[in-house]
């Protein structure tokens, strides 16, 4: 016997449910493929999965986080591949533990009145900065920083451990601050500083040429 | 979350510091917070530490939101992706339904553009996998 209205009660609870997370899907999976075509594809991919396996959702439980789990796994199943994206997590990984050291320091530099300048950065600025962090970094920085989930669901959603999580939203909001700065350098928002918080000597030397 | 057994008791500088994120993004449990603030209470370089990055981390917050929510165009999906995904949806569970409603023209726009290929290419490759011990001599 064809239930034609259990389907459509179905499909009107998962539409309820689901489509309201439909913008932020769409702005992850736009910052993962980089291109609106395949970022409508992958979230096109990730409603149909979710709608095909809804009767594995428990009632009652966090709905948005089922739905970025499952953009994630299509995202490295289907897409990944062809968007060629490099993976240099392990490298980075190690480095954070050596980035822990300089926390202080960082926090220094942030703690100068220029920390302002972001608010001064176009959001095509804050776009790229985020593009340009490692595709896993970019990933938890998303989850973390604009869409507010705790650390456990983050690593529900990925899959990882939590201390994994941690240690590369560490490391992932560190190079997004970099990239930032960056931004605003090129952009003359913020002068050019060292890692050290030193000016650069060739640009030291370039000022104290043009004011001699 | 669970934070390192060692983090008990009075806490030093470099486990806050360690832990900076942690408290930041508001994972301590009770037990950990109260240490942590006590040790803050005290430690005027670790406020100042948790004040900064507290800030930065609100500015960075405001500006990833302002650049991908709506109204910003890189945070908000397009209209027709909204209709292809609830066109998609009606049609996905109708192989439920009887042979003769499946019909094309039957209530049923075209598939979406970029995924009608993909499924098409998908199916016909489906379609035309031999079973095995069907590939004959």
């Amino acid at each position: 016997m064809f239930d034609l209205r259990q389907n459509d009660l179905t499909r009107g609870e998962f539409e309820e449910l689901a489509l309201k997370h439909l913008d932020p899907l769409y702005a992850a999976a736009l910052r993962l493929t980089k291109n609106d075509r395949d970022a409508e594809d992958l979230v096109q991919d990730t409603f149909l999965r979710a709608y095909r396996f809804f009767d594995k959702f428990e009632r009652g439980t966090n709905m948005k986080a089922w739905l970025f789990k499952i953009l994630t796994n299509t995202f490295i199943n289907r897409y990944r591949r062809s968007v060629k994206e490099r993976n240099i997590v392990e490298g980075s990984e190690r480095d954070a533990v050596h980035e822990r050291f300089v926390s202080r320091e960082a926090a220094e530099y942030a703690a100068n009145p220029e920390q302002y300048f972001f608010d001064r950065l176009l959001s095509d600025d804050v776009l790229k900065a985020v593009d340009s962090l490692p595709i896993d970094f970019r990933l938890v920085v998303i989850l973390a920083d604009l869409q507010e989930f705790s650390y456990k669901e983050i690593a529900e959603i990925l899959d990882v451990p939590v201390g994994t999580v941690m240690s590369r939203l560490y490391r992932g909001r560190r190079l997004l601050q970099k990239a930032l700065a960056s931004y605003a350098v090129l952009s003359g928002v913020l002068q050019d500083v060292g890692e050290d918080g030193s000016i650069d000597l060739e640009a030291y030397r370039k000022r104290r040429g043009k004011s001699a | 979350m669970a934070i390192e057994p060692t983090l008990t008791a009075a806490m030093e500088c470099v486990e806050l510091e360690r832990a900076l994120d942690a408290y930041l993004d508001d994972e301590f449990d009770a037990r950990e917070r109260a240490e942590a603030d006590a040790h803050l209470g005290k430690c005027a370089r670790c406020r100042d530490l948790v004040e900064t990055q507290g800030r930065m981390r609100a500015a960075i917050r405001a500006r990833l939101r302002e650049a991908m929510t709506p109204p910003s165009t890189a945070g908000r999906a397009p209209a027709a992706l909204r209709q292809r995904i609830e066109g998609a949806l009606a049609r996905r569970r109708r192989p439920c339904s009887p042979p003769w409603a499946r019909a094309p023209g039957i209530g049923t726009a075209a598939p979406p553009f970029s995924s009608r290929s993909r499924e098409f290419r998908r199916r016909r490759r489906q379609a035309h996998i031999p079973a095995l011990g069907d590939q004959g001599p």
